[in-house]
């Protein structure tokens, strides 16, 4: 590649007389390196995309990725790999045509040489056919939608964050170890809600004694959380992330179900974002994922140190994986010694680079998905009366998603 | 299904329903008095949330913070009468559409400027904190009753405005023949920025209500709204009357819905008819009497 780059150097009578220099410099640097090699070159700058629904409907855990992704680059001293870093932003809105849109623009506008963020799971199952066409490698942030864990997955997509079932996968058996007999679930009437309520019924013992599916927008759930209520439950699963969340908690502390029934979901339910809106309704609910300011290990302890005296608060797990994802991709590029342009190179160096995520073990598996502990937090406050999440266990140990087996990586 | 479940649901059918009737009465009396379709609607319910929030932050007694949520609404909504609304009367529907759908992003994206991204918290007062024994088993949230009782008592000021005051005799006027109503020598610019006004409260009032209910963010409103236009075209478009007995149907069809469905059909199927019941119903409305159950303006 190297020697065709030189052939078409060679002078012609129509070329510009500062041509030949640059030719002559590109001759030399391809001789010095010898056939072949020059593409072993690390690059001076790396152009990287970070593109996540900064607008529309996912805008607060994209504004909390953006915060993580801060705090990363500052620590990183603004390099990956010790190649500085120019970021270019791109916003997906929360909708799959404007984030195929975006990503074309960081790709052939701004050649960007690697893309990372993404918010939600259809931005991101939008984002694999550009990526893989173009031939760039992009690392998401923020869920990982079955399909592409599974049959559709692609060499050129790394999920550093989560299979979207990981973050729910063991609170089943964790419920009956608690001595749940009696289980509820009840979530939003989407893909991921189904996907999450099933995930938790997986590992529990036990009667299923009633199942909803709410429409997206519905407001009040007086009326659901009366028939939980005439069910006999004695625990629910909720599935409700960002804005309904808030109304379901504080809606289902209202009506008294505190202490009566357990309340179980994944972090989408309470998080460091929605703790200020729930406020005391939030205590004592039960929620599994794979992040939480307390893990206590010394990255993580650097991270929300400099996350709090930044924003004021504990980061929420969006912040976490996105700085977790940056320090991910710093790794890799010195695992391939900078050498990021040759494909093969670095896919085969971000497949096997070990790095020390803030949340503890991580490795990829072979679908590029994680393999990763989820824990069990409990909504908990702390002295002066801010809420946390305290880990009480572990859902989930090394544990890799479940459809690696359907993927064929290529 | 036990008495006091019935009752509970009742309860609770009856309180989204007149949340719903705050909403909807003020989409059909700009439409019936200034044959405006208001999609910023849902934006003022979303304001008396996000003023009752900041309000409360520096107002520790609750009936002053209530009291000066529902004057800044009102301020808001003379502003945007003001600069947005009043030349959109003369225009189409579609013209009202296109520029109320605007000004709703634009309110949304203000509060987001103004507040944060992030949901703001929202207490109820300590006094309304509590709950009420309905049957031995079965209490019910003390304030979910406030909710009903402030919006029956919003709904009975109204009619009390409209059947019992001047003002409200040029209201119903206007409604009927704005054109003959200013040539008898009535300000109808001051008597359209008095209905917008009052619409807005009223929409306010229910978000000031909600507050401490669902999560105070921006876009909280648009939800309801499409609710409430389903209500206004179920009751028929123009009118108060309607608007009350289809949001009270719309409250209790879609709560009991949620309970007996389900057990009718199973979860699955059950669910998905719960779901889509207040559409069904406003289909089924529309099918027999095309301009609503009330409507007297030709659809």
């Amino acid at each position: 590649m190297t020697t065709l780059t030189a052939i078409q150097c060679l002078p012609r009578s129509s070329m510009r007389a500062r041509l030949p220099l640059a030719c002559l410099s590109l001759l030399a640097v391809a001789m010095m390196a010898g056939p072949g090699s020059a593409a072993a070159q690390a690059p001076d700058r790396i152009r990287l995309g970070v593109i996540v629904g900064a607008s529309g409907p996912f805008n607060v855990p994209a504004a909390e990725q953006k915060r993580g992704v801060e705090i990363a680059i500052d620590h990183l001293g603004g390099k990956l790999g010790g190649i500085p870093v120019d970021v270019v932003s791109g916003d997906s809105r929360g909708n799959p045509g404007a984030t195929v849109q975006e990503i074309s623009r960081l790709i052939e506008k701004d050649r960007v040489d690697i893309i990372t963020g993404l918010t939600a799971s259809n931005e991101i199952v939008a984002a694999i056919k550009p990526i893989s066409d173009a031939r760039v490698f992009f690392f998401g942030m923020n869920g990982g939608p079955a399909s592409i864990a599974g049959e559709g997955c692609s060499p050129w997509y790394f999920n550093v964050s989560f299979q979207n079932a990981q973050i729910t996968n063991g609170i089943g058996a964790f419920m009956s170890q608690r001595g749940v007999k009696k289980l509820y679930v009840i979530g939003m009437d989407y893909e991921a809600g189904h996907e999450h309520t099933e995930a938790a019924r997986k590992g529990f013992v036990g009667e299923l004694v009633g199942q909803t599916y709410t429409p997206l927008t519905q407001l009040d759930f007086a009326a659901d959380i009366a028939r939980i209520r005439a069910s006999g439950a004695d625990a629910v699963f909720a599935f409700y992330p960002g804005g309904p969340g808030i109304t379901f908690v504080r809606q289902w502390a209202q009506a008294g179900m505190t202490g009566k029934v357990a309340l179980y979901s994944n972090i989408a339910l309470s998080e460091p974002t929605v703790f200020q809106a729930q406020g005391k309704a939030a205590l004592g609910t039960i929620v599994t994922g794979n992040y939480s300011a307390e893990i206590d290990n010394p990255r993580n302890r650097r991270f929300v140190q400099d996350f709090r005296a930044k924003f004021g608060r504990d980061p929420a797990s969006f912040a976490g994986l996105a700085y977790d994802t940056l320090m991910l991709i710093d790794a890799a590029v010195r695992e391939a010694r900078g050498n990021i342009r040759d494909a093969a190179v670095f896919r085969a160096a971000t497949e096997r680079v070990s790095f020390d995520s803030i949340r503890g073990p991580f490795r990829f598996n072979t679908n590029h998905q994680p393999i990763q502990n989820n824990y069990v937090f409990e909504v908990d406050q702390r002295a002066d009366a801010s809420l946390y999440l305290k880990r009480v266990g572990v859902a989930a140990q090394s544990a890799p998603d479940e459809f690696a087996s359907k993927c064929s990586m290529k | 299904m036990t008495a006091g479940l019935v009752l509970e649901q009742a309860f609770n059918g009856l309180q989204f329903g007149m949340v719903l009737f705050l909403m909807a009465v003020g989409v059909t009396l700009a439409f019936g008095v200034m044959n405006l379709i208001n999609l910023a609607h849902g934006s003022m319910l979303m304001l008396g949330a996000y003023f009752i929030a900041a309000a409360a932050q520096k107002i520790t007694a609750y009936p002053l913070a209530f009291v000066a949520a529902l004057m800044l609404t009102a301020v808001a909504a003379v502003l945007l009468e003001v600069v947005v609304m009043r030349p959109l009367y003369r225009m189409g529907h579609l013209d009202q559409v296109l520029a109320t759908f605007g000004v709703s992003i634009a309110v949304n994206e203000a509060v987001i400027m103004v507040w944060g991204r992030e949901a703001m918290f929202v207490a109820p007062p300590d006094w309304l904190d509590g709950t009420v024994a309905l049957t031995e088993t079965i209490s019910y949230p003390l304030y979910r009753l406030a909710i009903t009782a402030v919006a029956a008592l919003a709904g009975l000021a109204l009619w009390l405005l409209l059947a019992r005051t001047r003002l409200g005799m040029r209201i119903r006027a206007g409604a009927e023949n704005g054109d003959i109503v200013g040539a008898l020598g009535v300000n109808v610019r001051l008597l359209f920025i008095g209905v917008f006004v009052i619409s807005s409260l009223l929409a306010a009032l229910g978000g000031v209500m909600l507050g401490p209910l669902i999560a105070v963010q921006s876009g909280m409103g648009d939800p309801l709204l499409i609710l409430a236009l389903a209500v206004v075209v179920i009751g028929g478009v123009g009118s108060l009357k309607g608007a009350l007995v289809a949001s009270l149907a719309v409250g209790l069809i879609d709560t009991f819905g949620r309970m007996i469905w389900p057990q009718w059909l199973g979860d699955v199927v059950g669910n998905i008819v719960a779901n889509a019941s207040v559409y069904i119903l406003m289909a089924l409305v529309i099918a027999v009497r095309p301009s609503g159950l009330y409507g007297n303006h030709a659809a």
